[in-house]
C-alpha cells in the first residue's frame, strides 16, 4: 500500500504539492488526476525517491521511501511518463537487466517474460534494439520491466501514452485483471474515460492539493460525468 | 554487488555492439576513428621523442632539470585531466537520464556513485590518456628502454596521475553541489572560482615554472643547478611531481627511487578511490536529489533575466527568421545555468592564462630553442581554444534538440541556419584566442613581427577550429541528447577534438622553419618574404578544412529527422 503523510514539494518560491496526504490501500485502483502542473508528476516522482520532499514523507509497503529506499523500490515497479531505455540493448536483454536488479530467479524470469510477451504481443520486436523502437513498443516494455519482480504496488504515469488502440486495449485489460488479483495501482492520467472504466478510487489535485476525492462503486460508473465533474473543479 | 555486475555486463553487451556495428556506415566510422586515435597517437609519439631528443642531445639539459620541466608538462597534464573530469562529471553522475533511471530502481547509491564515477573517469580522461601514454613512449625511445620500463610507465605512472585528476574531479564537484545546497549557488561560485584560480597561483608560487626553464638553460650551458621547487617539501608528494620522478628514475634505472614514486601514485590513486567512495556514500544521493532541486527552481517560476536586444518580439533587422534564430540561441545558451558555469569557469581560466602571459618571460636562448619556446607556447594557446570550440561549438547543433522539427518545417534554409551559427562563435572563440596569442607570445621576446604572424595564424586557426567543431558537430549531431556536456563528450567529439589537434599541429609545423629564421637572422625583407609565405599556406589549408567542413556540416542538416 501507499501511504503519503502531508507532502510539501517545494522549488525555491513555488509550491509544487502542498500539505497533500494520502492512502491508497491494497488492491485498490488509484487515479490521480489534475490539469497541467497541479503537481501530479511532482508527488510521483517523490513517491519513488525520485525528489525528496521538502517535508512530509512517502511511504510504500511500509518502507519510507527516503529513509529505506531500496527496500521501498525492491517492493514496487514505475513506469514514468518517458520510459528510458538502452538504445544498444534489444527489449528483451532490458528484461534480463531489470530482472537481475530485482535480483528475480532466472526461470522465474523467464516465464514471466514469456508471459507477458504473449499477452502484450511483442514478440515481433522483442529481440530487436530499443533503438528502433516506436513510442508504443517502448512503453511497452517499461511497463513489463516494471512487472518482472511481480511487484505488489505498480505506479505509472500516463500508460496509455502513445499507444495505439489494440496496444491500449491489451494494457486496460491486463491492469484491471491485476487490480482484481489484488495489485495496487496508482495512476496518473489526462484520459478521464479511462479512469472511469477502470479505476475505483481517484483524485483530483489543483495547485499542489487535493480538491476532490471519490470512491467509484463498479456499479455507479460514471460514464462520462467525470469529465464535467473534472472541468467544474478545475475551472 | 549483484547489482553491479549485472549493470556492468549490460554495458559490456552495448559496448561491443557499438564498436562491431558493421554496417556501412559504422564500419566507416569505426575505421575512421581507429585511423585518427592512431594517427594522433603517433603524432604524439613523434613530437615528444624529437623534443626530448632535442633538449638532452642538442641543447645539453641534463636528466635532473628535464624531469623538473616534465614536472610542468605533467602538471597542465594533471589539470587538464582534472577539468575535464569536473566538467563532465556533472553530466554523468547528476543529469544524464540514465541515472534517474537506476535511481528509480534498488541500486544502493553507494554502487551506483562507484560505477557512475567510473564511467566519468573513463569517458572524460580517455583521450588524454592516449596522448599521455604515446608522449610516455616517445619519451623513453629517446633513452632505449627495456619494455618492462615501457609498462611501468604506462601503467604505473600515466594510468594513476590520469585515475587521480579524474577521481579528484568527481569528488570536488561532489564537494561543490553540497556546498552550493548550505550556502546558495552563488556563494559556492563566489568561493570556488577564486579558490581554483587561488591554486594555479599557488602552484605557481610554489614551483616558479619560470625559474626551472632558467635553471634548466642555465645548466645547460655550464650554470649554476637552481631548482626552486626542491625547496618546497609538499610540492615534492603532488601527483604531477611523483610521477616526473618515477620516470627519472625509471629513465636512470633506479628501482627503488622507481618503485617508491609508483606506489606512491598507485596508492594515493586507491586512497583517493576510498576517500570518494566514503563520501560518495554519504553525499552522492543528496546532491543528485540538490541537483534535481536547483533544475526544478529553473523551470518553476524562476525569475528570468530579460534583453532588450534578445527581445523576440522586437525586430531589429530585416531578415525576422535569421534574427529569432540567432536570438533564440543566444538565450537558450545564457538560461541554460551548466553553459553559463562552463562558460565562467572557461573565462577564469583564460584569464589566468592571460595574465600568467603578461607577467612570464623566458630566460635569453638562441634561435632554435627560442622557436621551439613560441612554437610550444603557441600550441598551448591552440590546444585551450580547440577544448573550448569542443565544449561549446560542437554541440551547437546537437542542441537544436527535439525541437528541430520546428525550424525545419520553417521558411528558413538550412545553410542560413548553419551559417548563424557560425558567425555566432567566431568571434566568441576568437575573442579570448587573440587575448592568448597576444599575452604569451612576448614572452619568448620574439620580434614584433612574430607576434603579429602568430594572431593572424590564430585568426586563420579559429575560423578551421569553429568550422571543424560545428561541421563535425552536425554530423555526429545527437538531437536525442539535451545535455552539451555529453554532446561534447561523445565519440564524434573524441574524433573532433584528436582532428583539431592534428591541423593544430599542422599550423605549428608550417610555423616552424619561419618562426627559427625570423629568431636566427632578424625581421629582414627575406624571412618577412618566408613568413607572409607560411602564413598564406596556413590561411589556404585553414580555407580548404574550413570549405570541407562546412559541406559536411550543411550537408547533415538535411538528414532525416
Amino acid at each position: 500500500m501507499i501511504e503519503i503523510r502531508n507532502l510539501v514539494k517545494k522549488f525555491g518560491p513555488s509550491i509544487a504539492v502542498n500539505d497533500l496526504t494520502l492512502t491508497v490501500a491494497r488492491g485498490q485502483f488509484f487515479g490521480f488526476l489534475g490539469p497541467n502542473g497541479a503537481g501530479k508528476t511532482t508527488t510521483i516522482k517523490t513517491l519513488t525517491g525520485l525528489y525528496r520532499p521538502t517535508s512530509g514523507s512517502c511511504a510504500v509497503n511500509g518502507f519510507d521511501v527516503h529513509a529505506e529506499p531500496v527496500s521501498a523500490k525492491r517492493s514496487f515497479g514505475y513506469v514514468p511518463d518517458q520510459p528510458f531505455l538502452y538504445d544498444k540493448l534489444t527489449g528483451r536483454e532490458y528484461l534480463h537487466f531489470i530482472g537481475g536488479l530485482f535480483r528475480v530467479r532466472g526461470d522465474e524470469l523467464q516465464a514471466r517474460i514469456e508471459q507477458y510477451t504473449e499477452r502484450f504481443e511483442m514478440s515481433e520486436f522483442l529481440d530487436r534494439l530499443a533503438e528502433e523502437y516506436s513510442q508504443g513498443m517502448r512503453q511497452r516494455i517499461a511497463l513489463v520491466g516494471a512487472l518482472v519482480h511481480d511487484p505488489t504496488v505498480l505506479i505509472i504515469d500516463e500508460p496509455l501514452l502513445g499507444l495505439d488502440p489494440r496496444s491500449s486495449w491489451l494494457v486496460k485489460e491486463f491492469l484491471k485483471e491485476k487490480a482484481a488479483a489484488g495489485l495496487t495501482i496508482f495512476m496518473s492520467t489526462h484520459l478521464l474515460r479511462v479512469v472511469e472504466e477502470l479505476c475505483n478510487r481517484i483524485a483530483i489535485v489543483k495547485k499542489g492539493q487535493i480538491v476532490y476525492e471519490e470512491v467509484l462503486d463498479a456499479s455507479e460508473k460514471h460514464h462520462g460525468t467525470l469529465e464535467k465533474t473534472f472541468l467544474e473543479i478545475t475551472r | 554487488m549483484h547489482d553491479l555486475r549485472t549493470i556492468l555486463g549490460a554495458k559490456a553487451v552495448m559496448v561491443i555492439r557499438y564498436v562491431t556495428d558493421i554496417g556501412v556506415h559504422g564500419l566507416t566510422r569505426t575505421l575512421a576513428t581507429i585511423a585518427i586515435f592512431n594517427g594522433v597517437a603517433i603524432g604524439m609519439f613523434l613530437l615528444t621523442r624529437n623534443f626530448t631528443w632535442f633538449l638532452v642531445f642538442h641543447i645539453g639539459v641534463g636528466i635532473e632539470p628535464l624531469h623538473r620541466l616534465a614536472g610542468v608538462v605533467l602538471y597542465a597534464f594533471f589539470v587538464s585531466a582534472n577539468f575535464m573530469s569536473l566538467i563532465l562529471s556533472f553530466a554523468t553522475l547528476y543529469t544524464a537520464r540514465e541515472v534517474e533511471f537506476l535511481q528509480s530502481l534498488p541500486v544502493p547509491h553507494t554502487h551506483l556513485f562507484l560505477l557512475r564515477m567510473g564511467e566519468n573517469v573513463i569517458t572524460s580522461t580517455g583521450v588524454l590518456t592516449l596522448l599521455g601514454i604515446a608522449g610516455v613512449l616517445g619519451y623513453g625511445a629517446v633513452f632505449h628502454l627495456a619494455w618492462y620500463q615501457y609498462a611501468l610507465m604506462m601503467f604505473g605512472v600515466m594510468v594513476p596521475l590520469v585515475v587521480t585528476a579524474g577521481i579528484l574531479g568527481v569528488l570536488l564537484l561532489m564537494i561543490l553541489i553540497h556546498l552550493a545546497g548550505k550556502v546558495g549557488t552563488r556563494w559556492m561560485l563566489a568561493i570556488a572560482l577564486p579558490a581554483y584560480t587561488a591554486s594555479f597561483f599557488l602552484y605557481y608560487w610554489a614551483t616558479n615554472p619560470v625559474a626551472i626553464i632558467h635553471g634548466a638553460v642555465a645548466s645547460a650551458h655550464g650554470g649554476a643547478l637552481f631548482m626552486p621547487n626542491l625547496n618546497q617539501p609538499f610540492v615534492a608528494w603532488l601527483p604531477h611531481a611523483q610521477a616526473a620522478s618515477a620516470l627519472q628514475a625509471i629513465v636512470q634505472r633506479n628501482a627503488a627511487v622507481a618503485a617508491q614514486s609508483i606506489a606512491a601514485l598507485i596508492g594515493g590513486a586507491l586512497l583517493l578511490g576510498v576517500v570518494a567512495v566514503m563520501t560518495g556514500s554519504r553525499l552522492y544521493y543528496s546532491t543528485w536529489l540538490l541537483v534535481r532541486e536547483l533544475r526544478s527552481v529553473q523551470e518553476h517560476g524562476h525569475r528570468l533575466h530579460r534583453f532588450r536586444l534578445l527581445d523576440l518580439q522586437k525586430r531589429l533587422t530585416p531578415r525576422p527568421n535569421a534574427e529569432a534564430v540567432l536570438k533564440r540561441d543566444i538565450l537558450q545558451f545564457i538560461r541554460d545555468p551548466v553553459q553559463r558555469i562552463h562558460a565562467l569557469m572557461m573565462a577564469v581560466l583564460v584569464g589566468v592564462m592571460v595574465f600568467s602571459g603578461v607577467t612570464f618571460e623566458l630566460p635569453p636562448m638562441q634561435a632554435v630553442p627560442r622557436a621551439l619556446s613560441w612554437i610550444t607556447i603557441f600550441l598551448f594557446d591552440g590546444f585551450v581554444i580547440t577544448s573550448i570550440a569542443l565544449r561549446f561549438v560542437f554541440p551547437a547543433v546537437s542542441l537544436e534538440g527535439n525541437a528541430f522539427w520546428c525550424v525545419r518545417t520553417s521558411p528558413i534554409s538550412l545553410s542560413r541556419l548553419y551559417w548563424m551559427k557560425f558567425f555566432l562563435w567566431v568571434p566568441i572563440i576568437l575573442l579570448p584566442a587573440e587575448a592568448l596569442v597576444i599575452c604569451t607570445l612576448p614572452a619568448v621576446q620574439a620580434p614584433q613581427q612574430l607576434t603579429v604572424i602568430g594572431t593572424l595564424a590564430m585568426l586563420c586557426a579559429v575560423v578551421g577550429l569553429v568550422s571543424l567543431n560545428l561541421g563535425a558537430g552536425a554530423h555526429f549531431a545527437t538531437l536525442r541528447e539535451d545535455n552539451p556536456v555529453k554532446v561534447a563528450a561523445s565519440q564524434g567529439a573524441s574524433v573532433t577534438f584528436l582532428l583539431s589537434l592534428l591541423y593544430l599541429l599542422g599550423i605549428a609545423a608550417m610555423l616552424a622553419t619561419p618562426v627559427v629564421r625570423t629568431l636566427a637572422g632578424g625581421p629582414t625583407p627575406s624571412t618577412q618574404h618566408v613568413l607572409f609565405t607560411a602564413l598564406m599556406i596556413v590561411a589556404a589549408v585553414s580555407a580548404v578544412v574550413t570549405v570541407f567542413a562546412h559541406i559536411i556540416g550543411i550537408h547533415s542538416l538535411r538528414k532525416d529527422f
